[in-house]
């Protein structure tokens, strides 16, 4: 469900962008009936102007529209006044001809100064993303508890203030948690972290409780964990905190076991530096509360896991190569180095990695984007719905006669709607550049694009256009994530003559063609 | 019609200047050794059975597919997957490629020819994607986007008889020659036959040539055939010749505008049209493409080939041989509407009226 919401998301939100490149398309098809086979390209080139508008004067990509929109509207209108104009009214297929040429001139040219490298734009925010819908999407709730409880674990260690009160609430949330879901060894993981963590802060009867609590929710975790290295490891962790504040049998017991534990983790991963560390620490204290040989024992061992654990720390490498060549140390110096390393040492614990966050994440460009389309589609509806010159377009549209005998200049009709066309195709490329590669060849992709884009909402109508490129921007989403993503375009053009064959007026055009 | 009624006119002159081109070319390469002028006489060759293949449905039956690099792969991928995965050499492998096209062209014929005009132009081109980018991502099948490289092609046997083993440039180009004579023949018959006018007639007005008892669908579907199927001989002719495919170079856009152009460059819906258009193409996009046009404004002394710009330009202006295509296009539509052919011819007419 979350992941069907998140590629919904980012189709929608890229689907905005589409829908821009469509309108262009479908203007300057409504007012002129000529398929624009260069769109693509005149994109490209607002492409290219963002990137010197960005590496020459670091005008930011989305500030830039407000140089690109006037002059790819000029642009334009001139390869309309220049070219297109000459061709009005000749058969369909030469139409498409002379658009495919201005195409190849543009996207040539372009390879021609700017060779067919790749360019990127490179902003501060250019892979930032943001969460939304964090407390209505979530798997199921016992995400949504174990994610509060980590936050207030993490609060806990990291920050000061009342450490016991966090740690209780962790704990809280961990324990529902699992009584959402029973079989989850990460949150009886976490939970006996932080029970561990909170014995550490308590004495007497309520420390052996809460520590014996941990051990059994690690005893719980480890046959359910798939790598229990982390609850083998915070076990072993838990029950040599606790043996270190007993004494006598009791403590030799605790001992024994966090041992056995350390042994299974280092089973799992020998190269961990936190481990042998810990599982030294462990040795050297129980070394210090015996007496004589058994002692001596004890230290020899730690002091092998403390080699291990130097060997295993990259940055100290080097350092435990020459430590280990002048063994056997006599047991003072052993002593000695075991004392500055673990005379302080406190444990540290492990939760378990939480990959599956709550919420969806959103890609910042394209959620900035998304906004900047939203608003030129309404000034562009305002525009065409509300001035003079729209209403003048507008009818262009519907009956070029009819609009030439009412008194509108269908010639400077036609330059207006070629000029917003190429300035809507400009403007998206602007959107788009920091989030794509930016290369002379891109244009016949968002080409062919726009053309099942506006297909799909019916030749003509804006409102297709933009429900057709949100409808296109999903369909590529979904069919990435569940098919695949060499899959997604042939999923659209599937779509596209799926629409073509059965309903080629389209979703919402009226006349059929 | 117009040319049907000069060659009875005309008499035997064109008979005769045909026979004496014909003798011409088949003589050339024993004259002509070097490789590179074959090599230009071969992509020219290839160039005229692209644009005459295309000429028949798009010619002749005016249906302008913009999707034809679909048959051209199709033919070239079928013949040299054989040839490198189950050792079928390719003069068999390319029979195969033209079955398979039939098959492929017919799928999309029926999908494709509900529709008209600048529908049908998107749906061309909307097929030709998905088989793409189907080659691109059946890896398993087709070797995906690193393409396939030729290691090896069996010399063609009759017998025991080797007639060639392919290691010079020579047999190519007689192949090419061939399959250029096979095309143009091709539309000569189809001009002159019943079955081409009732193409043309399809191509002046679908619907009056729908109310005279033409089926539509039929027609339009015979034409694609044929030529999809003349297009995939190109497509495995191109495949052996060059010995490397991949998809963008053998099904991408590019290669069926460039088919397109051809015949719109020289004229569309005439014999000598792709000709003439290949004639144009193949010199200045090789010019390009080898740097001779470069060269050629290092001599005029207008940039000299130090300087930045002359750098600039002899690294760059290679890759942009597609600019001339853009650019001839251009000059097509707005001034000759007809191809250079129908210009040349309207020239003519003004002179000698």
């Amino acid at each position: 469900m979350a992941i069907f919401l998140q590629s919904l998301i980012s189709g929608v939100l890229i689907g905005g962008v589409y829908a821009l490149i469509g309108i262009g398309l479908t203007i300057i098809f409504g007012v002129m009936r000529v398929i624009n086979f260069a769109h693509g390209d005149i994109l490209m080139i607002g492409m290219y102007l963002t990137y010197e508008l960005f590496t020459l004067f670091h005008i930011d990509p989305f500030v830039s529209i407000l140089i690109t929109i006037p002059v790819m509207f000029l642009f334009g209108g001139l390869l309309q006044k220049i070219f297109i104009n000459r061709i009005q009214g000749a058969l369909p297929q030469n139409q498409i001809l002379l658009t495919i040429g201005l195409g190849l001139i543009m996207s040539n040219t372009m390879m021609l100064v700017y060779t067919s490298n790749y360019k990127i734009i490179t902003t501060s925010y250019s892979s930032d993303s943001f969460k939304i819908l964090q407390s209505v999407i979530n798997p199921d709730k016992f995400e949504s508890l174990y994610n509060k409880g980590n936050a207030l674990y993490f609060k806990a260690v990291s920050a000061g203030g009342d450490k016991a009160a966090l740690l209780e609430s962790a704990e809280k949330d961990y324990a529902e948690a699992l009584t959402v879901k029973s079989d989850q060894s990460r949150g009886m993981n976490n939970l006996g972290v932080s029970l561990t963590a909170l014995a550490a802060l308590k004495s007497g009867q309520e420390r052996d409780r809460l520590f014996n609590q941990a051990d059994e929710q690690f005893s719980k975790a480890a046959p359910l964990s798939e790598d229990d290295f982390e609850v083998s490891y915070n076990q072993a962790c838990a029950l040599a905190a606790h043996a270190a504040v007993k004494t006598g049998a009791e403590a030799d017991d605790l001992f024994a076991r966090a041992f056995e534990k350390y042994k299974n983790a280092a089973d799992s991963r020998p190269d961990s530096y936190d481990l042998f560390s810990a599982w030294a620490a462990g040795l050297y204290r129980q070394a210090q509360l015996k007496q004589g040989s058994e002692a001596d024992a004890l230290y020899a061992e730690a002091y092998e896991k403390y080699l291990t654990a130097k060997e295993n720390n990259p940055a100290e490498t080097e350092a435990a190569a020459t430590v280990e060549q002048q063994a056997p140390r006599p047991l003072a110096e052993m002593k000695s180095d075991l004392a500055a390393a673990y005379g302080n040492y406190t444990l540290s614990y492990r939760l378990k990695p939480d990959s599956r966050e709550a919420g969806i994440s959103v890609s910042t460009p394209l959620a900035i984007c998304f906004v900047i389309t939203m608003v030129i589609t309404i000034i562009l509806y305002w525009f065409l719905m509300k001035t003079d010159t729209g209403q003048a377009i507008r009818a262009t549209a519907q009956d070029r006669d009819a609009a030439q005998l009412m008194g509108i200049n269908v010639k400077r009709m036609a330059i207006i709607a070629f000029g917003i066309g190429s300035a809507l195709a400009g403007t998206a490329g602007a959107l788009v550049s920091p989030t794509y590669y930016i290369f002379p060849q891109i244009g016949s992709m968002f080409t062919l694009k726009a053309f099942v884009i506006t297909v799909l909402g019916g030749m003509g109508s804006i409102f297709g256009a933009t429900l057709g490129g949100i409808i296109i921007g999903v369909a590529e989403s979904l069919g990435a994530v569940y098919i695949s993503s060499g899959w997604k375009d042939v999923v659209v053009f599937i779509l596209f003559l799926l629409v073509l064959v059965f309903k080629p007026s389209g979703l919402m055009g009226k006349s059929k063609m | 019609m117009k040319i049907l009624k000069n060659t009875h006119t005309a008499g035997l002159l064109p008979v005769i200047s045909a026979a004496a081109i014909l003798a011409v070319l088949l003589a050339f390469p024993h004259f002509v050794k070097t490789p590179y002028t074959l090599h230009m006489m071969i992509l020219f060759f290839l160039s005229i059975i692209m644009g005459e293949s295309w000429n028949i449905l798009g010619g002749y039956t005016g249906q302008y597919s913009v999707g034809h690099a679909a048959y051209f792969g199709v033919g070239a991928y079928t013949t040299m997957m054989l040839m490198q995965f189950k050792h079928v050499p390719p003069w068999f492998g390319m029979w195969a490629g033209m079955a398979m096209v039939v098959v492929v062209a017919l799928i999309i014929g029926s999908i494709c020819f509900r529709l008209r005009g600048p529908y049908f132009v998107l749906a061309s081109i909307a097929v030709a994607e998905i088989i793409r980018l189907s080659a691109m991502n059946l890896n398993g099948i087709t070797n995906g986007a690193e393409g396939i490289l030729a290691t090896e092609i069996m010399p063609l046997k009759i017998g025991g008889l080797v007639i060639t083993d392919f290691m010079t440039k020579v047999p190519f180009y007689y192949i090419g020659l061939g399959f250029a004579l096979i095309t143009i023949l091709a539309n000569y018959m189809v001009q002159h036959s019943k079955l081409g006018y009732c193409f043309q007639a399809i191509r002046e007005d679908q619907d009056a040539a729908h109310s005279l008892g033409i089926n539509l669908t039929v027609y339009k579907n015979i034409a694609l055939v044929i030529s999809a199927v003349l297009t995939s001989l190109a497509g495995s002719f191109y495949a052996i010749y060059v010995g490397f495919i991949d998809p963008p170079t053998v099904l991408g856009l590019d290669t069926s505008v460039q088919i397109v152009l051809i015949c719109i460059i020289g004229g569309i819906g005439t014999i000598l049209g792709p000709v003439i258009g290949s004639l144009v193409l193949v010199p200045l996009s090789e010019a390009l493409r080898s740097n001779m046009i470069a060269h050629g404004i290092f001599m005029t002394g207008l940039v000299s080939e130090q300087s930045a710009v002359g750098t600039f330009l002899k690294e760059n202006l290679g890759h942009a041989h597609a600019l001339i295509y853009g650019i001839l296009v251009v000059i097509v539509i707005l001034f000759m509407p007809d191809g250079v052919l129908g210009f040349i011819k309207k020239m003519l007419q003004k002179k000698m009226p």
